[in-house]
């Protein structure tokens, strides 16, 4: 990994934007498009290089210089974290990293947890290209989130991250009032960033209405992620039968997300061995309990093979599980009077009726 | 904005982790039980795959004031817990920021009203007042966002948004694939195996 350092003092958003961009071009593998926080999210933005020149009157502009610089130098941290930093995509950002690091008093004034931080975010940050303007928002609302509207020349000797050149350019000429109007002009940035995430809002421009649907859809998505955790535990009984038949045969149906099959695979190397001895255990309970709902012809339908199936559930231990199953069902079971339904019905009948005992 | 792969490959990885370690006590869990565990689960997952950030620190917090989430957290994050509660630097400094934003409110809005004296100030106290309830009712809604100035909240409050929603979305592919599993699993077995199965026990 190439460690070089650069000049801090001059370096302007732009110039670091540019080296990101210029990175880019140099081909690296990372094929998402990261403007707002490489690791975290991505949005398809036009290269928006020439715009985010004309928000920023930068001074010192073409200091390409700096685009050599690329891989983030582990030693400008002191408490380095040495694997994230290598298995980051994106040198460029590390020697950002580094620059408003040390920009800010890169001393050990900042604590290692901020400075991870700062790592983690900023070297997973893609020099994702051109979004010269996401990144400089990026750095400015970095730079917000740390110094509220601390006055330009501050103290920054605690300063977290979040400093960007642009916050050193306001620190030496702009009084306070340029530095509202940036401020607000973030703010719209932001809100422009978050009418494209809320779905609908695109008619809405006013702050009140705005922070309205943001709170709607947060809400919403809260209730959402209820409800799924709610389906997920009642899937869960057999959840782990599940996980083990998924990473043991790979036996999934292919309309499923074809992304995780190779997630799960990645972590069946994870699974030790009496984790699985464990799920195959539990397998031969999990088709006996099917058996049980199979039957819904012989026995009373839904309300008897669920309230045993239920009991069984939650329940310890195969010996008392294959207990209920006996008493209630071995007789029927011997006789063989099991007709398997069609697996859609079944499917349909038993989480709800599930649900519908539990809740 | 989406998130990106490498969030849904941690959050995935950390949540089937978590299963995976927590699957022995959920057979003894009743279904509300079972449902605040995984919802649990998911959350510490999303946080621990998107790393430290306002909202991720907050949730955690907020997560950790009962003992017993405590020690489930501290098993799940490992080291990671205890950097992430770590008190936030960050947040001393807000008092001092404070001060200085509503001076700037103060020079902002003594502007805006010198511009707008005609109209009578009414219209703008009104919808400052929207605008500060509304973010008040944010700031509640964002974990660890109470905290947080106008700018950073709306900051946080995107990204929080954005992972909520991937949270949201690898929660059902996760239960649209444990469902379609169970059916292949269910096809596979046929039913004299079945029969001889159970009869075997």
């Amino acid at each position: 990994m190439q460690c070089l350092r650069t000049p801090l003092s001059d370096l302007s958003v732009l110039e670091r934007q540019r080296t990101r961009a210029e990175w880019q071009q140099q081909g690296q593998e990372q094929s998402d498009y990261h403007p707002y926080d490489a690791d975290f999210c991505m949005q398809n933005l036009l290269p928006v290089e020439t715009s985010f020149r004309a928000l920023h009157s930068c001074s010192g502009g073409g200091a390409n210089e700096n685009h050599g610089n690329v891989h983030g130098s582990n030693d400008c941290f002191s408490n380095a974290w040495p694997d994230i930093v290598s298995s980051m995509h994106c040198p460029v950002v590390g020697a950002a990293a580094s620059v408003e690091e040390t920009s800010v008093n890169a001393s050990s004034s900042s604590s290692s947890r901020k400075r991870k931080s700062e790592n983690t975010r900023r070297s997973k940050e893609n020099s994702g290209g051109s979004d010269g303007k996401d990144d400089s928002n990026c750095k400015r609302i970095k730079e917000e989130t740390g110094g509220g509207a601390a006055p330009p020349e501050a103290k920054r000797p605690n300063k977290r991250k979040e400093e960007s050149a642009d916050a050193s350019k306001e620190n030496d000429k702009a009084p306070k009032s340029d530095y509202i109007h940036v401020r607000r002009e973030r703010i719209s940035q932001r809100m422009k960033y978050l009418q494209d995430l809320v779905p609908g809002c695109s008619k809405i421009t006013g702050k009140a209405g705005m922070l309205d649907e943001i709170i709607n859809y947060v809400q919403s998505l809260q209730r959402q992620v209820e409800f799924l955790s709610m389906k997920l535990a009642a899937v869960n009984p057999m959840m782990d039968i599940n996980i083990d038949s998924f990473f043991g045969g790979r036996e999934i149906n292919p309309t499923c997300k074809s992304g995780i099959i190779p997630m799960i695979g990645m972590s069946s190397e994870l699974l030790d061995q009496s984790y699985l001895q464990f799920g195959s255990l539990q397998h031969d309970m999990f088709m006996d309990s099917l058996d049980l709902l199979l039957r819904p012809n012989v026995n009373p339908p839904a309300a008897v093979s669920d309230t045993s199936l239920g009991s069984c559930l939650n329940v310890n231990g195969s010996s008392v599980w294959n207990t209920n199953l006996q008493n209630v069902y071995g007789v029927e079971f011997q006789l063989g009077r099991g007709t398997a339904l069609p697996f859609q019905s079944l499917q349909g009948n038993l989480l709800p009726n599930n649900l519908k005992m539990e809740m | 904005m989406q998130a990106t792969k490498s969030f849904e490959r941690a959050f995935l990885r950390q949540l089937l982790r978590v299963f995976r370690l927590s699957a022995v006590s959920y057979k003894s869990m009743s279904l509300q039980e079972r449902k605040s565990a995984i919802k649990l689960s998911a959350d510490v997952a999303m946080a621990s795959a998107r790393g430290s950030r306002k909202w991720t620190r907050g949730l955690i917090a907020k997560l950790s004031e009962e003992d017993e989430h405590r020690s489930f957290l501290r098993l799940i994050l490992g080291t990671e817990y205890e950097r992430l509660t770590k008190p936030c630097h960050g947040s001393w400094k807000i008092p001092r920021s404070k001060k200085i934003v509503r001076r700037s409110l103060r020079v902002c809005s003594r502007r805006k009203n010198n511009l707008r004296a005609p109209h009578g100030v009414k219209s703008s106290v009104l919808a400052r007042t929207l605008v500060e309830k509304r973010t008040h009712a944010l700031k509640r809604l964002v974990p660890g966002g109470e905290s947080l100035d106008g700018y950073s909240l709306l900051d946080e409050a995107l990204d929080y948004v954005i992972s909520l929603r991937a949270q949201a979305d690898l929660m059902q592919k996760l239960l649209t694939t444990f469902e379609a599993s169970k059916l292949s699993a269910l096809s596979k077995c046929t039913l004299p195996e079945r029969k001889a199965s159970f009869v075997g026990k």
